[in-house]
């Protein structure tokens, strides 16, 4: 009994993956239908979008699922290599990790329970009211950016913000607009978009700020390049969200 | 005969309480000794020093061979004393997690190292001797005060130890084991073993011992033969306490 | 809102139980090295050994003074930006490391108290005939001991099982990480986490039925 403990405790211990041939993506498997499972089996966009990179790049693509605020510890830590979790590019993030090429170009969508959009009708109407957002997301730097930040009741959550939403115990969640539309489209909760999207948003993957991260990072732009130019991105994007939102919005 | 087990100048303090008071004291081979007193005037002390329950402040413990000066006394000597002495405790203190049989097994298997089946033949030996054959399986939980204090003795006896220290053996029991105790106890003192016993009962004392010590205030008064002591005792105090419990 | 959609739940069920395995495999591992370790930090406590009882009171009262996802985050994610060998160490390890420290520094209370609570007479009896302290604490105190503070170990080992879901934040996907991802996916929240709560029970009260017998067990055995 003690020897088959310990052969596990070493088994598990050296699946630590150290060849450079392979990129451990870190992802939540909880952000629909970007990352997650049915029955066992992940998948989504970034599935998809990540397994085409290490088609062309000829690594291999190890995927770890973890709490999203998890993912960018694991990411610093040197867990994981990458984060593929519609990871916004940000000034403080920029500072601190180094970005691939965006993949996906989005905007921030206000959602609310249905019947409340005539009510709330975009960012100003948030005043006020109490906003979910998804704990670790940029979403709460986007709300606490507005200039009557102070007049939101900003709330942050580890998941299911789209359930509470439906169940009324906040007034809103802030979201992308791409995964808001599919929440509302796929999910059986009663939800509405409220108003237009309010802010540009570019997602890309981050790796560490370190020679190794770089290299990683440029193998990965060109395949992300190549995946742009020959079709293979927009089909992935229109297979999981009906549409392309691979190319950037046009202003 | 000498002494082959000799005390000397043992002091023991609690605090500012001096509990034992330079004692003094000789056993030669095969001597019983009963110490006899009022309570609370050192006698249970002296047989926990002697066993180092109670550690010693001073003075020297001569065991055969094994010399303990009380005041530098190492973990070894310490060890070496309780291995050839056996301890038969007030209230029994039998290993409640052990069978009759495991209890006198114990000190057997886990401090000399015999093998299991050499000690359970040794432990059956032991019960039948103290009449419990038929209760070795049983936890001290199911056994009565005397079965239990028989069990204890006889966890004592296993050590086959050069001194057997009986710290009122019979003062716990409800009066109906008493009997059977006392019995088991002058059946081990008939077989000359070398014992100190602290006990209440006079007429047991007078009966089995060689010689009676008689302490009071952390001191020996007086000793001699057991006629002396009960019949002409010298000293005012030990005439006194006599007329006392008598 | 719909009712259930219990033909989804169905579904769920091989999903989830799949990972009753690894659930379970933490928790024993866990408690297993936490029992070993909580009985070894008792006995500094209990014998007041000089120096490292210092350092042990402190280490309890800083493992039951913070939330384990705390100390797992410290462990997981904290450490290894100072020692970066700590990287090599994997979700699974991480999370058995820190449920045992978490754990055996509740689990050393117990045991010291139960140490505490085995009459002095035990201590004396086992002295007497010439027991080293290692053969006594082995031998007589700690099999008594364990008696008392099994009920409350057992308890241990109930938290400890759901003590694991926490390991999703590491990276491992166990019952609960399965069943979030799931629900991701489908948005049937109640459903998933429902199925996944009942699975949690269920293996709880498998245990309580065995904890209840070995009460009865022991009981018998010494009875006091």
């Amino acid at each position: 009994m003690r020897k088959t403990i310990l052969t596990a405790i070493l088994a598990l211990s050296t699946a630590v993956p150290a060849a450079a041939e392979t990129i451990r993506v870190g992802m939540s498997g909880g952000y629909f239908p970007f990352t997650f499972t049915k029955a066992d089996e992940l998948q989504g966009f970034e599935v998809d979008f990540l397994n085409a990179i290490g088609e062309e790049t000829g690594d291999d693509i190890e995927f770890v699922t973890m709490s999203f605020s998890g993912l960018i510890g694991a990411l610093e830590s040197g867990r994981i290599d990458t984060v593929a979790n519609q990871i916004t590019i940000t000034p403080e993030r920029e500072a601190k990790f180094a970005f691939s090429q965006p993949y996906v170009y989005d905007g921030v969508q206000v959602v609310v329970k249905a019947g409340n959009e005539t009510e709330i009708t975009g960012p100003e109407s948030l005043k006020g009211r109490s906003v979910a957002v998804n704990l670790g997301s940029n979403f709460e730097e986007v709300l606490r950016h507005l200039p009557y930040a102070d007049e939101i009741d900003i709330r942050t959550y580890e998941s299911n913000i789209a359930q509470d939403t439906a169940l009324g115990r906040v007034d809103a969640f802030v979201m992308d607009r791409v995964s808001s539309a599919q929440v509302i489209k796929e999910s059986p909760l009663p939800l509405a978009l409220a108003g237009a999207p309010f802010d540009g948003i570019e997602n890309a993957l981050p790796f560490r700020n370190d020679e190794e991260g770089k290299a990683m990072r440029d193998r990965v732009n060109e395949a992300i390049s190549t995946l742009k130019e020959n079709g293979k991105l927009t089909e992935i994007s229109e297979k999981w969200l009906d549409i392309d939102v691979t190319k950037p919005l046009a202003d | 005969m000498s002494c082959n087990i000799e005390i000397s100048g043992l002091t023991k303090r609690f605090g500012q309480n001096t509990v034992l008071n330079n004692i003094d004291l000789c056993l030669k081979p095969g001597e019983r000794v009963a110490i006899i007193g009022p309570s609370g005037t050192g006698k249970s002390t002296l047989l926990r020093c002697l066993n180092f329950l109670d550690a010693p402040d001073e003075g020297r413990i001569t065991l055969g061979d094994l010399k303990v000066d009380a005041a530098r006394a190492s973990k070894a000597d310490i060890l070496a004393l309780r291995r050839r002495t056996g301890f038969v405790f007030q209230n029994y203190a039998l290993f409640a997690n052990k069978s009759a049989r495991q209890n006198i097994m114990e000190g057997l298997t886990t401090v000399r190292g015999w093998p299991a089946a050499k000690a359970t033949d040794r432990a059956n030996q032991i019960l039948t001797r103290i009449g419990l054959a038929d209760r070795g399986d049983s936890f001290p939980s199911a056994l009565s005060g005397g079965q239990q204090q028989r069990v204890g003795i006889g966890r004592a006896m296993a050590l086959d130890a050069d001194l057997m220290l009986f710290d009122e053996p019979t003062s716990a029991l409800d009066p109906e084991w008493v009997g059977e105790v006392l019995d088991l106890i002058r059946a081990i003192a008939d077989g000359r073993q070398t014992m100190l016993i602290v006990t209440h009962e006079m007429q047991f004392a007078r009966e089995i011992a060689d010689r009676v010590v008689f302490m009071e205030g952390g001191r020996i008064v007086e000793q001699g033969p057991p006629d002396q002591i009960f019949g002409n005792a010298r000293d005012e105090r030990t005439r006194a306490f006599l007329r006392r419990v008598g | 809102m719909n009712a259930l959609d219990i033909a989804y739940m169905w579904d769920l069920v091989p999903v989830i139980a799949g990972y009753i395995p690894l659930t379970l495999f933490m928790a024993l591992v866990s408690m297993v090295l936490a029992l070993i370790l909580s009985a070894m930090l008792a006995i500094v406590r209990v014998l007041k050994l000089p120096v490292i009882d210092r350092g042990v009171a402190i280490f309890i009262s800083f493992f039951r003074g913070t939330p384990l996802l705390v100390q797992l985050f410290l462990f997981y994610y904290g450490l290894p930006q100072l020692f970066s060998f700590m990287t090599n160490i994997n979700g699974v390890t991480a999370a058995i490391i820190g449920l045992t420290l978490h754990f055996s520094a509740y689990m050393a209370e117990s045991i010291r108290g139960a140490i505490l609570g085995v009459d002095r007479s035990q201590w004396e009896a086992a002295a007497s005939i010439g027991m080293t302290q290692g053969q006594l604490l082995r031998r007589i105190i700690l099999p008594q001991a364990a008696r008392t503070a099994a009920p409350t170990l057992m308890n241990y080992f109930i938290d400890m099982i759901k003590g694991t879901s926490l390991a999703f934040t590491l990276g491992v996907t166990e019952m609960m990480g399965a069943a979030q991802k799931e629900a991701a996916g489908s948005f049937l929240y109640l459903e998933a986490f429902l199925v996944v709560a009942l699975f949690y029970w269920g293996i709880v009260e498998i245990l309580s039925v065995g904890q209840r017998r070995m009460e009865q067990y022991l009981g018998k055995a010494v009875a006091r």
